[in-house]
């Protein structure tokens, strides 16, 4: 799903503040540092998320040309994680377990002995599988302070948050009802009232 | 009292917007004003779902050729539930979309655009883009005027009774009376 093809599913948000004077550099140098970076086998982390090029969730080559269209600042932003088959990690996990015990002639292992016998486990399968992968695009018009993502997820929203937080030093209000109103160009005095007004019963005579 | 906080405290706005667009959408008979003498054909499509403001779980989806005009739509809104999703289409002269609308955090999702592209561009990225655009300036248009039109003495005074009134099934409100309302309510917009 994403901002050049495919359907289309948004939230918006509004930036607040803008960017500063000669930002396309300064922002190009600060979304490569936050470029997406893959998973390795050997590494604990179990989920990255980093940027990418809008519609290419593959392409980590952050240029000009890629990022800025027009008034358009396009990214993505890819999120990978480890999704161990479960039912394979606990059956390999238990021979594995079985197996230690077997060696030791113990009946019991320590709980710093599961632990290894875990992480050995889980990296040796982080080898034969791959990382589930997912992007959504944002679109953030520089010149409204109006961000479209491509994703109505809580948890996308979250890590959006932080990148574009870190990455452009600005915040991000989600839209709601109050928000929009506010953005709006409502006047002051009407956007002073909303919080005062109490639900409308339209069952009632 | 920041942001945040304002924004839980008047989430049901967003019902009550879709309650005022499906009220408009009848009495207009599908014809909406925007601003600069635009004006945009609307109506209710395929799915809506209804629920109670007290309870969330409380909820009625209704899906067909036009459920909001159906009897179980009368009945839930005669119930107290308020329309929290909702298919829409909107079309502006020949470009016709169709999208849901979520009235809690007035996301869109499922939208098909226009098939119309623009002449002045060369770039399908752009155009796409212009598009969500103008769904969103029509949509932030819409919303304007209930604003105005819900924070003004008139909202309690005519038109929530008007809209009662609708619920149980009787227009009386006419087209003229609410054009009044709104060129009496629009006055005011920050610099």
């Amino acid at each position: 799903m994403g901002v050049f093809s495919g359907p289309i599913t948004l939230t918006k948000f509004y930036v607040r503040g803008a960017p500063p004077r000669g930002f396309k550099q300064k922002y190009l140098d600060r979304i490569r540092l936050r470029a997406f970076r893959p998973l390795r086998a050997d590494e604990e982390a179990g989920e990255r998320f980093g940027w990418c090029v809008a519609g290419s969730i593959l392409d980590l080559d952050l240029s000009d040309e890629k990022v800025f269209f027009g008034s358009y600042l396009l990214l993505g932003l890819r999120q990978d994680r480890w999704k161990l088959p479960s039912t394979l990690l606990q059956a390999q996990y238990a021979e594995a377990c079985q197996a230690a015990l077997s060696k030791s002639g113990r009946e019991k292992l320590t709980k710093a002995e599961k632990d290894v016998i875990k992480g050995t486990v889980v990296g040796q399968l982080k080898r034969k599988v791959l990382p589930s992968m997912r992007m959504v695009d944002l679109c953030w018009d520089l010149d409204s302070r109006v961000a479209y993502f491509w994703s109505q997820s809580p948890s996308m929203h979250e890590r959006l948050d932080a990148l574009f937080g870190t990455t452009f030093d600005l915040e991000l209000d989600v839209a709601s009802p109050y928000v929009v109103a506010a953005e709006s160009g409502l006047a002051a005095r009407k956007l002073e009232a909303l919080p005062g007004l109490e639900p409308t019963l339209f069952h009632t005579r | 009292m920041d942001r945040y906080e304002h924004s839980e405290k008047t989430r049901f706005l967003g019902a009550e917007f879709l309650t005022w667009l499906w009220f408009k959408i009848e009495l207009f008979e599908g014809h909406l004003a925007l601003s600069e003498r635009r004006a945009a054909d609307g109506w209710m499509d395929t799915s809506l779902m209804l629920g109670s403001p007290d309870n969330p779980r409380e909820r009625v989806t209704l899906r067909g050729q036009q459920p909001s005009a159906s009897a179980e739509a009368a009945s839930a809104l005669r119930q107290g539930k308020v329309p929290m999703k909702a298919a829409l289409r909107l079309s502006l002269g020949v470009q016709e979309y169709a999208f849901s609308f979520d009235a809690k955090t007035f996301a869109v999702s499922g939208v098909k655009l226009p098939a119309v592209l623009g002449e002045e561009s060369d770039e399908p990225v752009y155009e796409r883009l212009r598009l969500i655009e103008q769904l969103d300036q029509i949509l932030t248009e819409l919303y304007t005027e209930f604003l105005n039109l819900r924070v003004a003495p008139e909202w309690e005074r005519t038109l929530a009774p008007a809209m009662r009134a609708w619920v149980r099934g009787k227009l009386t409100l006419t087209q003229r009376q609410y054009a009044g309302l709104v060129q009496r309510t629009s006055k005011g917009k920050r610099k």
